[in-house]
């Protein structure tokens, strides 16, 4: 049975990061917004999620953090959601309105390193670098032990990721989707063609920043706890190839991307036929893998594995007006 | 507005680059109807006149004024939402998006251009691209591209580029095309036919303000020509005119015209 809850583990990381996912290609795949500061939206959610969750901090249990509502999981895991949307709209505010290309990506990467010192330096907020723990299993009705409750939990992640891909699929197959694809390709024309570039940009980071908030608080779920060293600079990275190596702008792409990167490469390293003394290898080794395909994929296939689609529209040519300058 | 005065006037346009002057004092005027030529030496702040006026550079002095409203404040995306569209120097196409998105994309409803109706107005959206999908393919035959409509831009060739980006301003049925040397790396065939394309759609109601360095076919199309040189406005007329105009030759045309 451990085999099954170890693949039913798997399944909770594979909806959790499929939904990261899912949320950059939003941003990077579809409108270009180069956000590197990803993986700090998905802590604000679990961060926000938590202390939605948990009851206030007290004195003797040593930990200190904000809030402390004790609200049902579905209020705080979309609060997690509205705070990561908030957060976005602050950091992109500041940076996508005078930024471009690059310099967008540089600027929200440090400003998520400010955000990071903050979080940890700064007990009262979220217990500083130990971080809030003791998160209680949500939607957990059934008095299920730990076992079960790892398979019960499959179902509101799988039913979320599921729903989030649909969402990303409506938003790709729209005339928002079609802007935000012209103003990835050159922003200037884009403008020059009456688009409003800074709202577009923000509206699109704000949407895949939700994603992300909402993956950290169905994450917060099953981890139980956040802390920054959970959120590394090296955490946003993952993702992005995750995304590359699929096909950007390419929602099933997303999902492949992460089976292959987070799944495939990220826990099949753990299998690999190393002696026991060379075990923390590991690591360093999965690291150096999913690097070398992700060069392999931009050298090989730069548009990754499902390349992004294009809609074909049926048109009949009319006869009347055939070329008659 | 006044129907046969002038759709563009601008006034004492000065821009810097640096302390590099581009613009020092333009002051010029486009007839509405017309298909007016803007020629000069390199240097002479043609493209700057046309960044500016087009809104892709912030205005630093003087006045723009489109169709009587004072524009100079106008955010980037304003012009072409009033009628004003430019083209660039090379060739920009989305290439990432098909030839028929081109056009999809830039005469969509701005109104469903949202994440909202992307979820919760899909019905409109889709008779939107319908009523679209019509000019799309009537403007996609007009310029020739119509075999080409399901290839990515990018997969064009220079001259097939150069017919999209006609195609996709005209779909907005604009007032005013301002084109920054629409006939550059085109070929003699497709020159002729460009300029025959701007023919039709002048004669349609649409303006053009033209940039170009081809003096044939500035006689050619241009009923009236801007001569820049050093950041102003050193003369206009007819070609015609201009060639008899000893000011024009010496810091253009040169003896040999």
């Amino acid at each position: 049975m451990t085999l099954v809850y170890y693949a039913a583990n798997l399944g909770l990381f594979f909806c959790g990061y499929v939904i990261l996912a899912l949320g950059l290609n939003i941003q990077f795949g579809y409108a270009g917004v180069l956000n590197f500061a990803y993986i700090a939206f998905w802590a604000i959610g679990a961060y926000i999620t938590a202390v939605f969750m948990l009851g206030p901090s007290t004195a003797f249990s040593g930990e200190t953090y904000i809030l402390g509502l004790r609200l049902p999981f579905i209020v705080a895991l979309l609060a997690g959601g509205v705070a990561a949307g908030l957060l976005a709209v602050a950091m992109g505010g500041l940076i996508l309105r005078r930024l471009r290309g690059d310099f967008i990506g540089i600027g929200l990467f440090a400003l998520s390193f400010a955000l990071y010192d903050v979080v940890g330096n700064y007990t009262p907020l979220f217990n500083g670098w130990a971080g809030v723990i003791g998160v209680p299993p949500p939607l957990n009705f059934f008095n299920l032990n730990a076992e079960q409750y790892i398979l019960y939990y499959l179902i509101p992640s799988g039913l979320l990721a599921v729903l989030l891909y649909w969402v990303a699929q409506r938003l790709s197959r729209s005339p928002y989707g079609r802007a935000l694809r012209a103003l990835r390709e050159d922003e200037t024309v884009a403008a020059t063609f009456g688009k409003n570039t800074f709202r577009l940009r923000l509206s699109a980071m704000v949407i895949g920043c939700i994603y992300a908030g909402l993956a950290g608080g169905l994450m917060i779920g099953f981890l139980s706890a956040m802390a920054p060293a959970s959120w590394s600079a090296a955490e946003t990275f993952i993702i992005w190839t995750a995304v590359i190596v699929g096909g950007l702008g390419n929602n099933r792409g997303s999902v492949l991307g992460v089976l292959v990167i987070i799944i495939l490469l990220g826990e099949g390293t753990r299998l690999l036929p190393l002696p026991l003394e060379m075990q923390s290898l590991v690591p360093p080794l999965r690291g150096i893998i999913i690097g070398a395909v992700l060069i392999a994929i931009l050298y090989w296939r730069p548009k990754g594995l499902i390349p992004e689609e294009r809609t074909k529209y049926h048109l009949v040519a009319s006869q009347n007006s055939a070329a008659n300058p | 507005m006044n129907p046969s005065g002038d759709i563009l006037t601008v006034t004492d346009l000065k821009h810097a680059y640096g302390g590099v002057e581009a613009l020092s004092g333009c002051t010029l005027a486009v007839k509405r109807g017309s298909i007016t030529a803007v020629i000069g030496p390199n240097g002479a702040g043609k493209t700057t006149l046309v960044n500016v006026v087009s809104g892709v550079e912030p205005l630093q002095h003087g006045e723009v004024s489109f169709d009587g409203i004072d524009i100079g404040n106008w955010p980037a995306y304003m012009f072409a939402r009033r009628g004003l569209l430019r083209s660039f120097q090379l060739p920009r196409e989305f290439g990432g998006l098909s030839v028929v998105d081109n056009l999809l994309v830039v005469a969509q409803d701005v109104g469903l251009e949202n994440p909202f109706s992307a979820l919760f107005q899909r019905a409109a959206a889709r008779r939107m691209e319908a009523s679209l999908l019509d000019r799309v393919r009537g403007l996609l035959q007009e310029v020739g591209l119509f075999e080409a409509r399901n290839q990515y831009a990018r997969e064009l060739s220079g001259g097939q580029k150069r017919l999209l980006e006609l195609a996709r301003a005209m779909i907005v049925e604009p007032k005013l095309v301002i084109l920054d040397e629409p006939m550059a790396g085109v070929n003699p065939v497709l020159i002729e036919r460009v300029g025959q394309l701007i023919q039709v759609w002048n004669s349609r109601g649409v303006t053009f303000l033209i940039v170009e360095h081809k003096l044939e076919v500035v006689e050619a199309i241009c009923g009236y020509v801007i001569v820049m040189a050093n950041g102003m406005r050193l003369a206009a007329g007819t070609m015609r005119e201009l060639r008899a105009n000893p000011a024009v030759v010496s810091a253009y045309l040169g003896v040999a015209r």
